[in-house]
């Protein structure tokens, strides 16, 4: 419609998707049926950090690390990722969504699934 | 009892444009303001995004974050749909978009009426070229291509078998979203009966830049908009890529994007939203005479609104085609225009009998407006009908 406007000015709208680009651009390790085991991975969380099971982060490849973030937070980083899941974030524009799946606060680690 | 009510009491609603955008300025993107946000120089998109300078207290543009997922479209980095936006248009660098055909367009005059629909006129419109909405070219529940011949689309609109058709993809934001969610699959097909109906030329679909959505919902909208250019030139359809932007690191992304690729030879604008305030279209319109400087390349632009900086705009690029929608909207209302001085356009009433056509309203408004806008163009450079670049 336009630029430079509030939200409110202008008439409601939904922002609609395009499901097929999402799909094309979602390696197939994140797409197949079997089961998350083979797409989780653990990763120390950082700092003061806090996670709790079903904590929806995002994970992207930084420096060849793979790093979860919350909002602009690096929250995780994982230590020892399947290459096989940094090649999956890689090839999904090198970006995954992240879902905690337990947390192990005395070890500082978390084990977080992606898709 | 019932009691009318007295017209001194009743409050006079501000037109639109009268409105103090006090809310909008501060938001404004300003870049005189001396530090950037805080918050800006951890985000993992600063380069891309530039950062923000607000007159306003801010730390970052998560501040514009709703706080609840559910039911919120919006691009950002707390929805847990981040990653699937950003994966649906393959991150936000431009340069991802794949290359496209160089394609002969037609030439365009300076100025193009939009035209709405046949209804009460019995002749087809006079211009040699008119502008039809790009929404109205498939069906909004099938998604299947509405006209799929030169005559079916004269006889649905009013126009003449000899008129040139252009589209506008410049429009709120519901049809615009559904071109996108219509998915290339589908947008492909309509594209390719556009082309074989004769169209010549689109504008692409102005995806919204809001003010108070996160940034990334700016990047998303501006990457949308170059997959669209892209799909259109690859279909062959001769299109305009609409540089949406509000920061001057928006305009350096397009900038590049643009240098980059000979075969973008026409760019669109529109000065109707935000982008027309008083204080900010003078913005926008140095950003734009900024950008066809950078490229280094002749770039035709077409242009929704914007009268006030139309001669700074017309200075600075090789051709220039204004979309008019008020002949058609004013003469559907019987207002007549007249010259109003020198730089002004005026509108009258002009009662016609119920049932009366107005054709003969359309024309002299269409000549009278032309007329003027010859002008205004004249008055800054000597604007003809612009050959293509390219």
């Amino acid at each position: 419609m336009g630029a430079e406007f509030i939200e409110k000015a202008a008439p409601s709208f939904k922002k609609a998707w395009d499901r097929a680009r999402v799909k094309l651009a979602t390696a197939d390790l994140f797409t197949r049926v079997p089961d998350c085991a083979a797409r989780t991975a653990e990763a120390d969380i950082i700092g003061n950090a806090r996670l709790s099971t079903g904590d929806q982060l995002t994970v992207e490849n930084k420096n060849g690390t793979l790093i979860a973030r919350r909002g602009m937070s690096d929250v995780a980083r994982f230590t020892n990722p399947a290459p096989e899941l940094v090649l999956a974030v890689a090839a999904s524009c090198g970006i995954a969504k992240g879902t905690v799946q337990d947390v192990h606060p005395i070890a500082g680690v978390a084990e977080i699934s992606l898709c | 009892m019932l009691t009318r009510p007295d017209p001194t009491k009743v409050k006079p609603q501000a037109p639109h444009h009268g409105r103090n955008p006090r809310r909008e300025r501060r938001l404004w993107h300003d870049p005189e303001v001396a530090s950037a946000a805080l918050g800006c120089a951890t985000c993992p998109e600063k380069e891309i995004c530039g950062g923000l300078r607000l007159n306003t207290p801010f730390m970052d543009c998560l501040q514009f974050c709703c706080g609840n997922s559910e039911g919120c479209d919006r691009v950002c980095r707390n929805h847990p749909d981040f990653a699937d936006r950003y994966r649906e248009i393959g991150g936000f660098n431009l340069h991802s978009v794949p290359r496209a055909p160089l394609l002969n367009a037609v030439g365009l005059p300076r100025l193009v009426p939009v035209i709405y629909h046949p209804t009460a006129r019995s002749m087809p419109a006079t211009a040699a070229t008119v502008a039809l909405p790009l929404y109205r070219m498939f069906d909004r529940r099938t998604g299947l291509p509405r006209f799929v011949s030169r005559v079916a689309l004269g006889e649905a609109f009013g126009i003449g078998h000899q008129a040139s058709v252009m589209l506008t993809g410049t429009d709120i934001d519901r049809p615009l979203e559904r071109w996108w969610g219509l998915g290339e699959a589908g947008r492909r097909p309509i594209i390719r009966a556009l082309a074989a109906a004769g169209v010549g030329m689109v504008t692409t679909p102005n995806y919204s830049l809001f003010i108070d959505r996160p940034r990334w919902d700016d990047l998303h909208a501006m990457k949308r908009i170059a997959i669209v250019h892209e799909e259109f030139l690859r279909e062959g359809l001769p299109a305009a890529l609409h540089v949406n932007g509000r920061t001057e690191a928006d305009f350096a992304h397009w900038i590049a994007f643009l240098a980059a690729r000979p075969e973008i030879t026409h760019i669109a604008y529109e000065f109707t939203t935000g982008t027309g305030w008083s204080g900010r279209r003078e913005q926008h319109s140095a950003w734009l005479a900024g950008l066809a400087q950078a490229v280094g390349r002749p770039l035709h632009i077409i242009v929704r609104g914007g009268t006030d900086v139309l001669p700074v705009i017309a200075r600075a690029f090789s051709g220039i085609t204004v979309l008019d929608t008020s002949v058609f909207m004013k003469t559907m209302m019987r207002q007549q225009a007249y010259p109003k001085g020198n730089a002004a356009l005026g509108w009258r009433g002009a009662p016609t009998a119920p049932g009366a056509h107005v054709d003969h309203l359309l024309e002299a408004n269409w000549q009278a407006t032309d007329a003027w806008f010859g002008d205004l163009i004249a008055s800054s450079r000597s604007v003809e009908s612009a050959p293509m670049a390219g």
